[in-house]
C-alpha cells in the first residue's frame, strides 16, 4: 500500500512544492501586474476611444454653436504620426488650428471658425493666457468679474507642466461647465467662480490662470421664444421690460422672485441718450440683455447688459430706420435685427446680424411686398426666424427664415402698428396686434400650432382695455406668454397667459406715444 | 515491492527548488535593501547631517512647515529661504488648499513670487500638491500618485512636489531655478508630519 491513511506520499509532497513554487514564481506575478481597465470610451472616458473619434458634435454644445470635440486616444501625448489641423479663417485663409487633437487645437478651431481670431493662438495650455491675442480681453484669476459660454479658462501645471485650456460651455450661477479636448471627460462641472476666483476641488495639479473672454457678447443658452419687442427673459422667473419715455430716454424695469422693481432710467447712471423709437430687447442667455432703439439721426442704437459686468454704453450701428427695430436671437452669440428701412420704394425690411461680429445691412431677400409698420421677429430655435409686420393693406404679413428666406404670406386681419410675437416652443407662434377696432378693447391675436394657423380672436378677459400700441410679447416657459402694451393713459399694461389668460395689470410708466 | 524512485526529490527537482528559493532570497534582499535606503533617507533628511550629505547634497538646515496641512518639508541650503502661499483656487472639500505654491525670497526680485500664482502668473518656483489617494489627473486619466512619484502619504493624503519652473513670469537665472527645483524635488519623499 503506497499511502498511509492521512499521511501524504512523497510524490504528493513533491508535487505540492513544485506547484507552490510555480504559483510563486509565475502565476502570482501575473496577478500583481496592474490591471488593464477596459476603458469603454465615451464622453466621460475619451481615453477609451480611438484617436480621432468624434466625442461631441458641434451642434451638441454651446447651443448648437460649438465645434466637434475629438478624442486624442489613450494618451494625452501628441499622437504619432503628428497631424496638424487647418481650417479657413473668416478671410478664407487656411489657418492652422493646432495638433490633432490637443486641447489648444479646440480653442483655436472654435475661435477661428467663429471669426473671433484670424491667426493661430499659439502656445501650450500653460501659455495661452499670456499669449492671448490682443483683441481678446482677459482677466487673471482673483480678478475675474464674469465668465460666459465661449470664454476660455486657462491653467498652468499638470504632470508635464503644459497646463490646460478649456471652453466655458455653460454657466449656472457660480457653477461653470467646461468643455475640453484631450481630457478624460469632455465636460466637467467642477469649477466655480467665487470672489472673482476660479475655484475647484478637482483638477489637482492644475492651477487656474484666468479667463480669456471671447469678443463681444457672451454665449449662454437663449430661452425659447425670445421675441423682438420691448421685453426679454433669461429665465422662467425673470422678465426685463423697457420703454422709451415721454422724456425720450430709455426706462427699464424687471421682474424676479421679488416681483417688479422700480423703473431705472437709461442705466448705467442715467446715460440719457435721446431715443426716437420704442426699445427692442432680447436675452440670449442667463444674465445677458441686448437692447436696440432708433437714434435722433434715425440710426440704430445698441447697448447690452452682462450680469456682473453691468451695462455698456450705447453704440451706434448706423442705418436709416423708421420706428422701432426688432431683435431676435436663435442661439447664444447671435442677434438678428430687422427694421423698417427709410427707402421710399422697393422692399423696405432691412436686416443685419451679429454672430461674433456685425454684418452689413441687407434687404430681406425674397420679400415681394413692402411693410407699413416696423417688423417684429421671434426665434423658436436654431436657424429659425419668424418675422411679422403690417402690410400695405393693413394685413399681417409673415416671412420666415429656416436656412433660407421664404416669400411673405398674409395672415389677414386689420392691424395698426407694430405687432408683437412670442414662441414658447418650436412650432408655436403667438402674434398680438392692435386691431382696427376703434371702439373698445382692441388687442387681437392668432397663433400657429400643429402646423396650422388659427383664426384671429379678441384677447380673452380684456377688461375693456384699449391699447395705443403693442410693445412686446415674450414666452419665458412653455404655456407662458407675457404681453406688454401702451395704454391710453401712456402707462405700461401687462397681461399674461399661464394656461389661462389673466387680467391686465398696470406697470405704470410714462411711455412716449 | 516499493518503487524507490518515488522516495524524496530527484536531483533536478532539488536544483529547481534551490534555484527558486535562491531567487526569492535574492529578490527579497534587494527589496529589503531598497526599502532600507528609502527609510534611511527619509529619516536622515530631518537631521543636520543626513545620510545623503555624503553623496554630494548639502545638509538640511530648516523645514518649511505648511501649517494648513500639518506637514513639513526639509530644506537644504539651496532653498533655505523657501516660503509658501496657499492656492486660493485649488481647495479641497474640507476647505483646505489642495496646493501651496513655493517661492524663494532670494528670487522674488526676479518676479518669481509664489503669490503671483494666485493672480494669473506662472511665477511660482514649484508647488506641493495634496492628493487624495485614488485621485486621477483630469487630463491624462492617470493616478496622480503615479504621476508625482516623489511624494509620501501623511495622515491619509499624498503630498508631492510639483515642478513649475517653466514660469514665463519669472526671470531668475535658469541655473538658480534648476538648482532650487532639484533641491525641492529631492526632498519630496522627506515630507513628514510637522513637529511642533
Amino acid at each position: 500500500m503506497r499511502l498511509l491513511r492521512g499521511v501524504p506520499s512523497a510524490t504528493m509532497i513533491k508535487a505540492a512544492v513544485l506547484v507552490a513554487t510555480l504559483i510563486g514564481t509565475i502565476i502570482l506575478p501575473v496577478f500583481s501586474i496592474p490591471k488593464q481597465v477596459d476603458a469603454g470610451g465615451g464622453i466621460d472616458n475619451t481615453r477609451g476611444d480611438d484617436w480621432n473619434t468624434e466625442e461631441v458634435a458641434g451642434s451638441a454644445w454651446l447651443d448648437g454653436a460649438g465645434v466637434s470635440i475629438y478624442s486624442n486616444g489613450s494618451s494625452a501625448a501628441v499622437h504619432s504620426p503628428q497631424k496638424d489641423n487647418y481650417i479657413d479663417n473668416s478671410n478664407g485663409v487656411s489657418t492652422k488650428t493646432g495638433i490633432e487633437w490637443q486641447c489648444v487645437e479646440l480653442i483655436n478651431r472654435l475661435y477661428i471658425s467663429k471669426g473671433w481670431i484670424s491667426d493661430r493662438w499659439s502656445g501650450d495650455g500653460s501659455q495661452m493666457f499670456d499669449n492671448a491675442p490682443t483683441k481678446l480681453s482677459k482677466e487673471a484669476d482673483g480678478n475675474i468679474t464674469y465668465v460666459s459660454p465661449g470664454d476660455v479658462i486657462a491653467m498652468t501645471g499638470g504632470a508635464d507642466n503644459a497646463g490646460h485650456v478649456a471652453i466655458v460651455a455653460a454657466v449656472s450661477g457660480s457653477s461653470i461647465k467646461i468643455a475640453s479636448q484631450n481630457t478624460t471627460s469632455v465636460f466637467n462641472s467642477a469649477i466655480s467662480l467665487n470672489n472673482k476666483t476660479l475655484t475647484t476641488a478637482s483638477w489637482s495639479g492644475y492651477h487656474m490662470t484666468g479667463v480669456i473672454h471671447h469678443p463681444g457678447p457672451d454665449l449662454p443658452s437663449p430661452p425659447a421664444g425670445e421675441g423682438g419687442g420691448n421685453a426679454a427673459s433669461w429665465a422662467p422667473d425673470r422678465m426685463d421690460v423697457f420703454y422709451n419715455g415721454t422724456d425720450s430716454h430709455m426706462w427699464h424695469n424687471w421682474h424676479d422672485g421679488a416681483g417688479w422693481h422700480a423703473y431705472e432710467q437709461d442705466p448705467p447712471g442715467g446715460e440719457n441718450v435721446t431715443l426716437t423709437s420704442q426699445v427692442a430687447a432680447v436675452s440670449w442667455g442667463s444674465g445677458r440683455l441686448d437692447v436696440f432703439a432708433r437714434s435722433q439721426s434715425a440710426s440704430l442704437l445698441h447697448k447690452w447688459f452682462i450680469n456682473g459686468a453691468g451695462w455698456s454704453h450705447w453704440e451706434d450701428l448706423g442705418g436709416c430706420i423708421i420706428g422701432a427695430p426688432t431683435v431676435g436671437s436663435w442661439v447664444s452669440g447671435r442677434l438678428d435685427i430687422f427694421v423698417q428701412g427709410c427707402n421710399d420704394t422697393g422692399i423696405n425690411m432691412h436686416h443685419r446680424w451679429y454672430d461674433g461680429s456685425w454684418h452689413s445691412w441687407e434687404v430681406v431677400p425674397n420679400l415681394s411686398a413692402r411693410i407699413s409698420s416696423p417688423p417684429s421677429v421671434v426665434s423658436w430655435g436654431t436657424n429659425r426666424l419668424d418675422i411679422f409686420a403690417r402690410g400695405e393693406g393693413a394685413d399681417l404679413i409673415h416671412n420666415w427664415y429656416d436656412g433660407s428666406w421664404h416669400g411673405a404670406d398674409s395672415q389677414g386681419g386689420c392691424i395698426i402698428g407694430q405687432p408683437a410675437v412670442s414662441a414658447w416652443s418650436p412650432g408655436r407662434l403667438d402674434v398680438f396686434v392692435e386691431d382696427c377696432n376703434t371702439n373698445g378693447p382692441n388687442v387681437s391675436y392668432k397663433y400657429y400650432a400643429s402646423n396650422a394657423w388659427q383664426p384671429w380672436q379678441t384677447i380673452p378677459l380684456n377688461d375693456n382695455v384699449t391699447v395705443t400700441s403693442m410693445l412686446g410679447a415674450i414666452s419665458s416657459a412653455d404655456n407662458r406668454i407675457d404681453i406688454f402694451a401702451r395704454g391710453t393713459d401712456g402707462v405700461m399694461q401687462h397681461k399674461w397667459y399661464d394656461n389661462i389668460w389673466n387680467h391686465w395689470e398696470s406697470l405704470s410708466g410714462s411711455i412716449a406715444p | 515491492m516499493k518503487n524507490e524512485s518515488q522516495k524524496g526529490f530527484n536531483i533536478i527537482e532539488v536544483v529547481i527548488i534551490v534555484a527558486v528559493i535562491g531567487l526569492m532570497v535574492v529578490g527579497g534582499w534587494w527589496i529589503y535593501q531598497n526599502n532600507r535606503t528609502k527609510v534611511s533617507d527619509a529619516a536622515g533628511s530631518g537631521t543636520q547631517n543626513n545620510s545623503s550629505a555624503g553623496q554630494g547634497q548639502k545638509p538640511d538646515v530648516a523645514y518649511l512647515k505648511v501649517k494648513e496641512w500639518g506637514i513639513q518639508l526639509p530644506l537644504s541650503k539651496e532653498v533655505n529661504d523657501a516660503y509658501y502661499v496657499a492656492s486660493v483656487s485649488s481647495v479641497g472639500k474640507d476647505g483646505l488648499p489642495n496646493a501651496v505654491f513655493l517661492g524663494l525670497k532670494s528670487l522674488d526680485s526676479f518676479g518669481c513670487t509664489a503669490d503671483g500664482a494666485n493672480h494669473g502668473k506662472d511665477s511660482a518656483v514649484g508647488a506641493i500638491l495634496r492628493i487624495t489617494p485614488g485621485e486621477t489627473d483630469e487630463v491624462t486619466g492617470n493616478l496622480l500618485m503615479d504621476e508625482y512619484t516623489n511624494g509620501v502619504t501623511v495622515d491619509g493624503y499624498y503630498y508631492a512636489y510639483q515642478s513649475l519652473i517653466k514660469n514665463d513670469s519669472c526671470n531668475a537665472p535658469l541655473a538658480a531655478l534648476q538648482a532650487s527645483d532639484a533641491a525641492f524635488m529631492s526632498k519630496g519623499k522627506a515630507i513628514a508630519k510637522a513637529t511642533d
